[in-house]
């Protein structure tokens, strides 16, 4: 095609080289990338001949393949998987008790005896008799009684007998300490209001009582 | 432009045979390349679960405790580490019969069962504490026990496979992190009623120590 050009048109030969030399700047860089396109071909089989290598070996070895598909290894703390067989956890608490002999007054008589005999007791009848009258407002007939006499002060409230008319008095058996457990408070307070609610009915049912 | 075409051509054909007229002189490493290749097209590799095929003429041989040695014939091609509690189970394509043996890694927690060389399953394990180590060596099932409870520890071990008369076993376990037991080898208990299922009286265990675990 160009020989045809050259032969049918005359073109100066200055303008026939400077075409040339465009076609030579043109093909330098196609050229330059050819020869990259090849050796990237020519390596390539090369780079992955490598990779299918690394594949062989590690398919290779049954070692590895249990190594990959390994959760590691064993780190840390360790937590077994049962208890080791010990012996009952229960303790079995033997009937006799002894009383810690920090807690109280050592000077106090033996816990065991439940039931002093009033007698014992100094002053204990004549001051039992005197609480034992406002056991008259219990409207419900709730079942405490006022505590019992203060006693002498070695015997707790809660254990002095037969306190009045109406009370039965403290538990008579086992050893109670000397301040009254939540429990008790709250059984206590509850009966001053039960005592509060009735004493008010009684008033608003007969007015008359309160013109007095 | 018939001279570029005449360079595009040659360049062309350059591109063409170039590789190939340097392929012949790395002909060791071609051998490899279609082993390689024949193995890769065992295992898709969108499908864990498979198994990878040694070639029949280059079994690989496994080095066991007490100077045992076996050949693998194929092994489960399980993608990435396994969970605790989990396991796989694959016995198709392979032999029915054949010797079974069992290969217990403590070092990367794994146990691997096989059957006439072939993996047949494979479970991450617990082992015991340091305190209480599980032995290692080579053994044989000595007792077989579905529903067997230790008295020991008073405890349940479901599918348990004796292994020593001071009562190392393997029988299922509760497998999760961070857990050990007293000597015996924990699975997870579908693959110790597997395992149970398929191994007898006699047959070899070997228990590879973690030292040698990390040599291999």
């Amino acid at each position: 095609m160009t020989r045809q050009q050259q032969d049918e048109s005359p073109v100066p030969k200055a303008d026939d080289r400077r075409r040339r030399w465009k076609r030579t700047l043109l093909l330098v860089p196609l050229f330059v990338c050819l020869f990259f396109i090849a050796v990237a071909e020519r390596g390539g089989p090369a780079i992955s001949k490598v990779r299918k290598d690394g594949i062989v070996a590690t398919l290779l070895d049954p070692l590895s393949l249990f190594a990959g598909r390994s959760p590691g290894e064993r780190e840390g703390a360790l937590l077994p998987t049962k208890l080791a067989k010990a012996g009952p956890e229960e303790r079995v608490l033997s009937q006799v008790r002894d009383r810690d002999p920090g807690i109280g007054d050592p000077a106090a008589p033996p816990p065991d005896s439940g039931l002093l005999p009033d007698a014992a007791l100094p002053g204990a009848p004549a001051e039992g008799a005197l609480p034992g009258g406002p056991a008259q407002f219990t409207p419900f007939g709730l079942p405490f009684g006022p505590p019992g006499g203060p006693g002498d002060g070695f015997i707790p409230g809660g254990l002095g007998g037969p306190g009045g008319p109406g009370g039965p008095g403290g538990p008579p058996t086992g050893p109670v300490s000397g301040i009254p457990e939540p429990g008790t408070w709250a059984v206590m307070i509850l009966g001053f209001f039960a005592v509060g609610w009735a004493m008010r009915r009684r008033a608003q049912l007969r007015p008359g009582l309160t013109a007095e | 432009m018939r001279a570029l075409i005449l360079v595009v051509l040659i360049a062309v054909a350059g591109i063409l045979f170039w590789p190939a007229a340097k392929e012949p002189a790395a002909a060791p490493q071609g051998e490899i390349d279609a082993k390689s290749a024949a193995l890769i097209a065992h295992v898709p590799a969108s499908s864990p679960g498979t198994r990878i095929w040694y070639a029949a003429n280059d079994y690989p041989r496994l080095q066991l405790p007490g100077g045992h040695e076996e050949i693998v014939k194929s092994a489960l091609n399980i993608k990435g580490p396994m969970q605790f509690g989990s396991f796989v189970w694959d016995e198709e394509r392979v032999p029915k019969k054949g010797a079974m043996w069992v290969r217990i890694d403590l070092g990367h927690q794994i146990l691997s069962v096989f059957r006439g060389g072939h993996e047949i399953g494979s479970a991450v394990i617990l082992y015991g504490t340091d305190g209480k180590p599980t032995p290692t060596g080579d053994f044989t099932v000595l007792q077989k026990a579905a529903d067997y409870h230790s008295h020991s520890y008073d405890a349940p071990m479901p599918y348990m496979l004796r292994l020593t008369d001071d009562g190392v076993a393997i029988h299922g376990s509760n497998v999760r992190e961070g857990y050990a037991t007293h000597g015996c080898i924990g699975v997870p208990l579908d693959f110790a009623k597997r395992l149970f299922a398929v191994m007898a009286k006699g047959d070899p265990v070997f228990i590879v120590p973690q030292t040698g675990a990390k040599q291999g």
